[in-house]
């Protein structure tokens, strides 16, 4: 079996979605040690975008990245754009070799969410609602990050183990 | 296997990924230039009307793991004796801050025998069901909005001091930015010597007080209270004391860390000011009120203790804070 051929179902994308989006909202808060919340849906577009394809998980970043600006206090459209391009990065990645082994995986997963929250501090900083970049880096990017890629190694443990869906093309090399 | 003719071409994934980058930056760019009036506000007004009681709920539900979190933070101190000692050390504080206003206000009164500075406040209490779900942002969300009289601009308080201010309304809650937030600012007095300056959060929470020159002197322990400037914060509410003194040699301002008083992780009820500041009542118009007014207080219908805007106040305010039973609260 080579898991680099093979996508997690379109219906895990949402339902995870959706579960991310739920948790961000009623966990993350009462979660937060230090005033540090994780960062559910940020997590969950990555994982996903390693599992799925380009285009599923541009989609499901945008949308993730919609969500969590609307359910946020921040600008509309700030996480919009970085897990847009987040995703679709992750998804560009070759799979064989993130899927060498889950401590590749889990590596991946904690550079794209400190990239991720880099991005949305960068951003937050041109348009003017951050006024110390520096700070922010310190007292939330890595904080944020240390423990929103715990939270997602959670999560990735157990999509690793939730079926996944074969390539058409993998069916027809099996048919010749 | 022969390729399908009629198989649509999939879109490739970087055209993709662009557009959707420049739908973002535009609805960035529409978010920014619109105003608080606009469609996309309206919509996330919309978007928190209808998570507000999941918000709630998850507060409920969430409450086992605040408990652990709070363990975590106090794990070499007895937590009940902690919370005791510091409600009772909030409390003094801001008793303490609010007797030497009234022995600075007697002094200038008695040096000006005109000079008119008492009033008093129109609140309503709410309840706070959520707290920020990111950690960008230092908001809260309370149990009451726009049907309870609550508009944007609204100061909310704690019993000891100033919290922040309403930034968001909704029909049945609303969202308080907090004087911690970096994008919240107040303009303050230092107790002491009534320098002014402005009151800013930041990111990681600290407050910073801005524009006090290095000619002014300012202690570690000074009291910090609302100037009125502005007209938006009610002269003369606490805030914090000074918790650090900085300059450098090259510096034209201080740099001057505050504590604040009120922390909103141990309140469940705040106090929003829902008297504007035309409505503030002076003492000389409360006592006008009760000579010639005292036949107009049925008629006027405004004997609801829960809400804060009738404006007569005579008969519901009580003196000081004017606080009123909450709405609904257990």
């Amino acid at each position: 079996m080579n898991p680099a051929s093979q996508q997690v179902r379109p219906s895990f994308t949402i339902i995870g979605s959706l579960i991310a989006v739920l948790l961000q909202l009623m966990l993350a808060p009462s979660i937060a040690l230090f005033e540090i919340a994780p960062n559910f849906i940020l997590c969950f577009a990555v994982v996903n975008a390693m599992f799925s394809g380009e285009i599923r998980s541009t989609i499901a970043g945008f949308i993730l990245g919609l969500a969590y600006d609307f359910i946020a206090q921040g600008a509309l459209g700030a996480m919009t754009l970085v897990l847009t391009i987040l995703s679709y990065g992750v998804s560009s990645l070759n799979k064989e070799a993130i899927s060498i082994s889950w401590t590749v995986q889990a590596f991946f997963l904690l550079i794209s969410a400190f990239l991720g929250e880099i991005f949305f501090a960068a951003e937050l900083s041109i348009i003017g609602q951050d006024n110390d970049f520096i700070r922010s880096v310190g007292m939330r990017v890595i904080p944020v990050t240390i423990y929103s890629g715990l939270i997602g190694l959670i999560v990735f443990l157990v999509m690793s183990r939730i079926k996944t869906k074969k390539r058409p093309e993998l069916l027809r090399s099996k048919l010749k | 296997m022969a390729i399908n003719p009629n198989k649509p071409r999939k879109l490739p994934g970087g055209i993709l990924v662009f557009v959707l980058s420049i739908l973002s930056i535009v609805l960035m760019t529409a978010w920014a230039g619109e105003g608080a009036s606009g469609t996309l506000h309206a919509v996330r007004s919309g978007v928190e009307t209808v998570t507000a009681p999941i918000k709630n709920i998850g507060a409920v539900v969430g409450t086992p793991f605040r408990a652990v979190g709070d363990f975590i933070a106090g794990v070499t101190t007895s937590s009940e004796s902690v919370d005791e000692l510091r409600a009772q050390n909030e409390l003094l504080r801001s008793q303490i801050i609010r007797m030497e206003e009234y022995r600075q206000e007697n002094e200038r009164l008695s040096a000006l025998l005109d000079l008119k500075d008492a009033y008093q406040l129109e609140s309503s209490a709410a309840r706070v069901i959520a707290t920020e779900p990111d950690s960008w942002n230092r908001v809260i969300t309370i149990n009451k909005g726009s049907e309870s009289g609550f508009s944007v601009g609204m100061p909310v308080m704690s019993p000891n001091g100033l919290l922040g201010q309403i930034e968001r309304v909704s029909p049945n809650s609303s969202e308080v930015r907090l004087i911690t937030d970096q994008k919240s600012g107040v303009s303050v007095f230092v107790q002491e010597n009534r320098a002014e300056g402005i009151l800013s959060g930041s990111v990681d929470g600290i407050l910073y007080l801005q524009f006090i020159g290095t000619e002014i002197e300012v202690n570690v322990g000074d009291k910090i209270t609302t100037s009125g400037s502005g007209g938006i914060y009610p002269k003369g509410i606490p805030i914090g004391e000074v918790l650090s003194v900085e300059q450098a040699p090259a510096d034209v301002y201080k740099t001057i860390i505050v504590a604040p008083i009120s922390k909103v992780s141990t309140y469940e009820e705040v106090l929003v000011i829902t008297g504007s500041e035309d409505a503030i009542v002076t003492t000389d118009d409360t006592q006008s009120n009760q000579e010639s007014g005292e036949g107009n207080a049925g008629a006027n219908g405004a004997t609801d203790s829960s809400d804060g805007a009738s404006g007569d106040g005579a008969a519901d305010n009580t003196s000081g804070d004017g606080t009123n039973a909450p709405e609904g609260a257990e």
